[in-house]
């Protein structure tokens, strides 16, 4: 078992660290619990979404139950249309969770690429101008505008937020490019007659994927709460399919008579989902650390 | 046809902070199939550079590199990756050369499948043994990785894979220079010994006078990118004509023969107890 | 007693799981005036052994036996703040990499005046005037804008020269230097070595020399140590140790340089070393 790089000087191992980034760090045994249990949840959810008959149709208002505080009929309580928040909740999960990790493949399977490849001269210098003007649009207005331009539907945000997302891997792996480039064993594939293209995934990528996976999961976490915002502005996909932004905002008019319930729970159930992969963008970093020291 | 022909090769280097480096400033050279040739410098002396020239890891400035009669400079990219497997090398740094995220098996099976015409799954696997074996290295080491292995493991991997596809010449960018003495000795005995039995031409790159005295046939010397002498390895080491040359193997400090410290404290006209 | 003097020094390197002993018992000496080498080859624990005596090992490497006598007292027993006054004062270091030793923002003579600060050595006028005549000493051309200039701006043997003589400034009586010319060309490490040598014979410092250079040992030490994985295999005047080996280690290290034939050791010894890597640890 090897040891975690707490300093040395004291023997013991703290199970609970934070690292450089602010990113909790587990010691080795909690990691994979953690990491599990998180997996689990971004799983979970929409295969819970997809399979679960609930107890209550999360599309059939009851006029007679609106606004009622959680209680043994409705788990989570119902919002200003009398619909089940619970069964929304979970519903969500199956537009929420999905769109923002496909939102990140996308852009991943874009944006490395051409990180990889414009690293020289004119064309990556060129490329990495586009790219930049790209990385300086502010989200959110960019994803409106797109769906606008665009109409809504979950296609249309996921293509938005990849875009806006893109430029990220872009740079990332432009960058462990860079820096990879002039390692001896990139030189020795080279020398035995490797192409560019075996070079740069048997080689370069293979040995800096690492943290394109840690940037991945920080993405999909960062996609998710901007398509809650998207649909909290009401753009995005279109009622009455229930997301966690657009229940947020029907349930923020209901606070001010203090009725937290149809707010709450859906934020709850996204800071849930943004935690996971937050924790398991930590458990990457570990595993990384742990292999290089292995070096 | 000599193996190689090189005739007025230059390469200059842009410097980060403006100006330029030549690091190899107009060199012919021509080497005999077989031969062992070695090339002795200092840093600086673009020893290295040249090595790279000649395989064409680095693009010439100006003159023209002739391999087994092919005009490596007019290839493209393409049509010089394809002769690769004919000529290759195996670099100073162990641990560097090898990609850490692969096993030992497929590094040395790389160059195989790159190339292609070694047969299926099964015949490569059977030729990276046998060329492991070879360089003294059992089946067990197919699935390890570099870091489990020695320095000297590691560059016996690194010349397995340079020679996994029967090439006809070899540069060695001073293979044993990060490797420990002991180490050295049995590394240049085995290379000595693949020479022999694969009818290899060697180029060998090294600083160390010693280690070119005794494996290299004929030696140039460089120095600020030019040739300053070459002969056979007596010639150059032990007769040496040019001014840099005998400061050179001035400043050699063999061992043996025992001359020991009161001979470099005469030199240095110092009084010493010893 | 004059002198340093090593005696049974043991050396662990360990971690929650595992203890590796880098040195087993290492006991030797070295007397005024004298040059010793400590040779061996990776994991012989070389570089161990000197970092052991000044305290300098990193962690999770410990002392964990032996004793340690330099001119009278014992350096294991000290506590840091003594111990660091006789660390530049009375033992120099120079180390394999002369860029990682010198501080590359600060100027030379702000270096010169930081180790003269910290053992209350005389600086301003006298510092400028000795910290000069010490690099013109140990051949640094142009001492005066070295001295103004940064580490970056000099060559390898340069940076190795103001190296020594930074370890030479307070005068200490015993000088070790852990592979100081690996790093350099064979002309200058000749130049390098030719300059410690002058200015250590004269003045009857000792030194105490470690590197895998058998020829360096022999053109510049009277008396080596040989090393193999953490013991001293063979020691004795180099006279004697290279001209008729007596531990089949050091004959194999000597065949290894030279030709067979040429060898004292009839060059059919072979250790079967090849391949062993001596245990490393994760720490």
């Amino acid at each position: 078992m090897s040891v975690q790089s707490a300093p040395p000087t004291s023997a013991s191992i703290r199970a609970v660290r934070w690292s450089r980034r602010g990113r909790l760090r587990l010691g080795a045994r909690w990691n994979g619990i953690a990491a599990t249990i998180a997996v689990i949840v971004i799983i979970g959810l929409p295969v819970l979404a997809l399979i679960g008959p609930y107890p209550i149709d999360p599309f059939r208002p009851d006029p007679n139950a609106i606004g009622i505080a959680p209680n043994g009929v409705h788990w989570f309580g119902t919002d200003g249309n009398g619909m089940d928040v619970f069964a929304r909740t979970i519903e969500a999960a199956k537009l929420d969770v999905p769109i923002s990790v496909a939102a990140t493949l996308l852009a991943l399977v874009v944006g490395v690429p051409i990180g990889l490849f414009a690293t020289t001269g004119r064309v990556g210098d060129a490329v990495m101008r586009v790219v930049d003007a790209f990385a300086a649009l502010p989200i959110i207005v960019i994803a409106i505008v797109a769906i606008q331009l665009m109409g809504g539907g979950a296609w249309n945000v996921i293509l938005a937020i990849a875009i806006v997302g893109a430029p990220r891997f872009v740079r990332l792996s432009r960058a462990s490019a860079i820096a990879l480039r002039s390692s001896r064993y990139v030189e020795a594939a080279v020398a035995i007659g490797c192409s560019p293209l075996r070079v740069a995934f048997n080689h370069v990528f293979r040995n800096a994927y690492g943290v394109v996976l840690v940037q991945a999961t920080l993405t999909a976490a960062n996609a998710l709460g901007t398509i809650a915002a998207l649909n909290f502005l009401g753009v995005g996909v279109n009622p009455p399919v229930p997301t966690w932004g657009a229940m947020i905002s029907d349930g923020a008019s209901m606070l001010i008579r203090g009725e937290w319930w149809a707010a709450a729970f859906p934020t709850l159930a996204m800071l849930l989902v943004i935690a996971s992969f937050n924790v398991i963008a930590g458990a990457i970093e570990n595993r990384i650390e742990r292999v290089e020291r292995a070096r | 046809m000599a193996l190689i022909e090189l005739t007025d090769v230059t390469k200059t280097f842009a410097l980060p902070h403006g100006g330029a480096k030549v690091a190899v400033d107009g060199v012919s050279l021509s080497v005999e199939h077989g031969e062992c040739l070695g090339i002795i410098g200092e840093s600086g002396s673009g020893k290295s550079t040249l090595g790279r020239l000649i395989l064409r890891l680095y693009d010439a400035d100006s003159g023209s590199v002739v391999l087994e009669g092919q005009d490596i400079r007019a290839l493209s990219r393409r049509e010089l990756r394809r002769h690769r497997h004919r000529w290759q090398i195996v670099f100073q740094e162990p641990y560097a050369s090898l990609n850490p995220r692969l096993t030992i098996g497929q590094i040395v099976e790389e160059p195989l499948i790159v190339h292609g015409g070694y047969g299926g799954r099964a015949a490569r696997r059977e030729r990276v043994t046998s060329t492991l074996q070879e360089v003294g290295l059992s089946p067990d080491f197919l699935d390890r990785r570099p870091a489990n292995l020695s320095g000297g493991q590691q560059q016996r991997v690194g010349i397995a894979r340079a020679l996994v596809t029967d090439p006809s010449l070899v540069v060695l960018d001073e293979p044993t220079a990060s490797l420990d003495l002991t180490i050295r000795a049995s590394t240049l005995r085995m290379l000595n010994r693949l020479r022999e039995s694969r009818g290899l031409t060697y180029v060998f790159i090294s600083h160390d006078i010693e280690t070119v005295r005794h494996f290299c046939s004929r030696v140039v010397v460089m120095h600020h990118g030019r040739f300053v002498e070459g002969g056979t390895a007596q010639q150059v080491l032990d007769a040496p004509v040019e001014d840099y040359t005998r400061n050179l193997m001035a400043a050699a400090m063999p061992p043996i023969p025992y001359r020991g410290r009161t001979a470099v404290l005469d030199d240095l006209d110092v009084s010493g107890e010893s | 007693m004059s002198g340093l003097e090593v005696t049974g020094l043991v050396t662990d390197f360990e971690n929650r799981t595992t203890s590796i002993r880098a040195l087993h018992g290492v006991s030797f000496g070295v007397g005024e005036s004298e040059v010793v080498g400590i040779v061996g080859e990776s994991g012989s624990g070389k570089s161990t052994v000197v970092r052991s005596i000044i305290k300098l090992l990193m962690p999770p490497g410990k002392v964990t036996e032996g004793h340690v006598d330099f001119y009278g007292a014992s350096l294991l027993d000290l506590k840091e703040r003594e111990l660091r006054r006789i660390r530049g004062k009375e033992i120099g270091f120079v180390a394999q990499n002369p860029f990682s030793a010198l501080n590359p923002v600060l100027r030379i003579e702000k270096q010169f005046d930081n180790i003269a600060k910290a053992h209350g050595a005389p600086r301003g006028q006298e510092l400028h005037r000795r910290a000069v005549d010490l690099l013109e000493a140990t051949g640094v051309k142009d001492a005066e804008r070295v001295i103004r200039g940064y580490a970056h701006e000099l060559s390898g043997g340069m940076a190795q020269r103001v190296v020594i003589a930074m370890a030479l400034f307070l005068n200490p009586r015993l000088v070790i230097a852990d592979e100081p010319t690996t790093a350099l060309d064979l002309t200058v490490q000749r130049q390098v070595l030719d300059t410690l040598t002058r200015l250590t014979v004269d003045s009857g410092r000792s030194m105490l020399i470690v590197t895998h250079d058998l020829g360096v040992v022999a053109n510049y030490c009277d008396r080596v140590l040989v090393m193999y994985q953490g013991r001293i295999v063979e020691q004795g005047p180099v006279s004697r140790v290279f001209v008729t080996p007596e531990h089949e280690y050091t004959a194999s290290l000597l065949d290894s340089v030279v030709r067979p034939e040429e060898s004292p050791a009839g060059g059919t010894r072979n250790i079967a070393t090849v391949g062993v890597r001596p245990k490393v640890m994760e720490y």
